[in-house]
């Protein structure tokens, strides 16, 4: 008995040494050894597995070319991206630099997160050579400061056959009509084909609002008097017209429709068109080799090319690094004609730097370069969503998208769901300009 | 009657053999399938269909529309496991969920001893707090816990995960021991003891080896909660080479599109452990949760 009390005793002791040696660090990620060496944290947000690769090369090249500084890469997923940095900044271990997407501007300058850039920028080579309309946009979202460095740009596109419309004898879209008509022409419900795809489901009302200004030519949110223009009578005509297509040229499961079912729906021969923006050019190239272009949206029945831009991605800085040169240095890189180009020509989209668009590889895709020579044009008025409220996410996601569902049944009229939206973000803007007024 | 030199009588060896009597099924009474069979296949067939979504895209090249995977393909597979890294993923998966299993079955067996045995004050005060703990989401202990985490070093370290899948499993575990403990007599025990055992030996003698549907059960659900944990591994680690699997699902939806076939083949690869856990250990499932004991 006493022998067993005491192998009893020695495996609790044991047992107990061994978990304090784990828990010391066996199961712990290795510590960067700094010495005089600055490592530097990078986190993506978009999580695109085939991106990865890329930007570590990218890190590994600008550690190469910055002795003293390392970057620890860290990508995160899509969808939890949003919930990572803000429990990130709420508990105060955010990276150095992060890429971000345009939503999350907003939110993370009202939490003093980042560090501000107007200075920075100002003194830097990078100035003259970044596309102006894109830096005005991040500026705006975030009050007028500038916050961060757009460095990609997407552009809503209309997809569409070019092989069923060369067949058809038709000539691309060029007006409105023509895309009205091509989706009748293409619709054989017996066949189960469809002219056109909507998107009725998650995300589906800002493409819905960026087809509706650049259809009706309104070309500005908000009057000088702060009340939103989204109920405009040439906004509602546009939109009638529109959801006239929902059962009539498309598949009556678009009332569901995600970006994903849609582009599926496109990609395996169900649509002749499809509004998406640029992000889904690698889709269409898988599935559809040379079968597909991309038309920018045409002239508006008023005139003027009006573009509602779509959520810029951008790079910001953190307040709280402990190196703020540094991570201005990895930002400068990021933004270079090089790097931009690179990280531009995978993800499929416009870079930001001038130098970049003017690459061989953008004039080569028919998209890129289509959407390059509308932003290019001095008719085209660009105008940004209002992400700088902080209401108007909420009532894009909470409101409005049931209520896109309710107006595509014909439950509500397009009156009323304008309606919504623009009392909705009037009320969001008066408030905005009392704070701003306030401050 | 003769006998035979073997000593059986003529009558045994010339009994003719008795046929098996076919079991009679029981009399359905009328309408018995209408009620409980076809809901029964109605809710086998919506819980299987998703799953059968999964097996066919994760065995079905990318962009095929086939009803079955064929031709099949193991691509999705490989791409999880060598480009996405999931076998990174799986082994930190597996680390986890092992220790989270054995730190909180042995914990909660102590603890519900303790509840089950010993009258101390404030015992019913203990299991109402404990009771009350499962009041409280994970997700609100975020910020404080990554806080006590990185005060103690342990951001960026899979103890964070296994230390907050433990203490969060633990109440209910707790608890659970105590009820299954306390429907085993004491008078065991006492026996054992009376024969000059002490009260750990006893324990370790007697009552241990009863409790193995319990053990199980904890042990299982422990083991499924902590390999499922997303929230608590996406905050308490930035290191890629940490994630698990439920956050290393999260790269097969990128930005702007879905890798329908590499997430299916990622999910199967994350439900096979507890599907094989299940499979071994549903006997003692029902046994443990309702607390019975053999013989």
């Amino acid at each position: 008995m006493k022998l067993q009390r005491k192998s009893l005793r020695t495996v609790a002791v044991a047992a107990t040494a061994s978990m304090a040696f784990i828990l010391t660090g066996c199961l712990g990620a290795s510590s960067s050894t700094d010495g005089d060496d600055i490592t530097l944290e990078y986190w993506d947000h978009s999580g695109n597995a085939d991106e990865q690769e890329m930007i570590r090369q990218i890190l590994t090249d600008f550690e190469d070319s910055h002795p003293g500084i390392s970057v620890d890469f860290l990508s995160l997923p899509a969808d939890s991206a949003l919930q990572k940095l803000n429990t990130a900044i709420s508990s105060g271990s955010t990276p150095d630099v992060s890429s971000i997407s345009g939503s999350m501007l907003s939110p993370f300058v009202a939490q003093d997160a980042l560090e501000p850039l107007d200075e920075r920028l100002a003194d830097s080579e990078l100035a003259a050579g970044l596309d102006e309309g894109s830096i005005e946009a991040v500026k705006a979202d975030a009050g007028g400061s500038l916050f961060s460095l757009p460095f990609t740009i997407g552009s809503a596109a209309l997809w569409y056959r070019s092989d069923w419309f060369e067949d058809a004898g038709l000539n691309g879209i060029q007006t409105w009509d023509d895309f009205y008509s091509a989706a009748d022409h293409f619709t054989d419900s017996e066949d189960g084909t469809y002219g056109f795809t909507l998107r009725g489901g998650s995300g589906g009302v800002f493409p819905l609002l960026q087809y509706m200004y650049a259809y009706s030519g309104v070309d500005e949110l908000f009057t000088d008097d702060g009340v939103s223009t989204i109920d405009d009578q040439a906004n509602i005509d546009a939109v009638e017209r529109y959801i006239a297509l929902y059962k009539t040229a498309t598949p009556e499961a678009d009332l569901n429709n995600g970006f994903a079912q849609m582009v599926e729906q496109f990609d395996s021969g169900q649509v002749a068109m499809l509004q998406h923006n640029l992000g889904s050019l690698a889709n269409h190239e898988a599935a559809l080799p040379d079968k597909f272009e991309a038309a920018m949206f045409p002239p508006s029945v008023d005139g003027p090319n009006v573009v509602l831009s779509d959520p810029i991605q951008q790079y910001v800085m953190y307040s709280s690094t402990d190196h703020p040169d540094e991570a201005w240095e990895l930002i400068e890189y990021l933004m270079s004609a090089g790097v931009n180009s690179t990280v531009n020509e995978l993800k499929g989209q416009l870079p930001v730097n001038l130098d970049a668009r003017d690459e061989p590889w953008v004039g080569s895709l028919q998209a890129l370069s289509a959407a390059r020579d509308l932003l290019a044009s001095p008719d085209t008025v660009v105008f940004a969503p209002p992400l700088y409220l902080p209401e108007y996410s909420d009532v894009i996601r909470n409101d409005m998208e049931p209520m896109l569902q309710q107006l595509l049944s014909g439950e509500i009229s397009a009156n009323d769901f304008l309606g919504h939206l623009a009392d909705a973000l009037t009320v969001a803007q008066s408030a905005y300009d009392e704070r701003a007024g306030g401050n | 009657m003769s006998t035979t030199d073997s000593g059986l009588s003529t009558r045994a060896l010339i009994q003719p053999r008795r046929r098996r009597q076919k079991e009679e099924m029981p009399k359905r009474e009328p309408g018995f399938h209408l009620r409980i069979t076809l809901p029964l296949i109605v809710f086998l067939i919506i819980t299987l269909v998703p799953f059968y979504w999964m097996i066919l895209f994760a065995f079905r090249p990318e962009g095929s529309t086939s009803l079955i995977p064929i031709p099949f393909t193991l691509d999705n597979f490989v791409y999880v496991w060598e480009v996405l890294g999931y076998d990174v993923f799986f082994k930190n998966s597996v680390i986890v969920a092992v220790l989270s299993m054995i730190c909180t079955t042995v914990i909660s067996v102590m603890g519900g001893y303790a509840l089950a045995r010993y009258a101390f004050r404030g015992r019913g005060g203990v299991m109402v707090m404990l009771l009350c703990t499962q009041f409280i989401p994970g997700a609100m202990m975020l910020i404080p816990l990554y806080s006590i985490f990185n005060t103690l070093g342990l951001v960026n370290n899979l103890w964070s995960l296994i230390i907050a899948n433990v203490v969060f499993e633990l109440p209910l575990t707790v608890i659970l021991m105590s009820s299954f403990i306390s429907k085993i007599p004491f008078e065991l025990e006492e026996a054992a003891m009376v024969d000059g055992c002490s009260r750990l030996r006893g324990f370790l003698l007697i009552v241990l080896p009863q409790m193995r549907p319990a053990l199980v059960a904890v042990g299982s659900f422990t083991f499924i909660g902590a390999w499922n944990t997303f929230l608590f591994a996406l905050m308490f680690l930035s290191k890629q080479e940490l994630f698990t699997v439920p956050v290393g699902l999260g790269y097969t939806i990128g930005e702007n599109s879905v890798q329908y076939g590499a997430m299916a083949a990622g999910g199967l690869v994350a439900a096979v452990p507890v599907v094989i856990v299940f499979a071994f250990i549903q006997k003692y499932l029902v046994q443990g949760l309702s607390g019975a004991i053999k013989g």
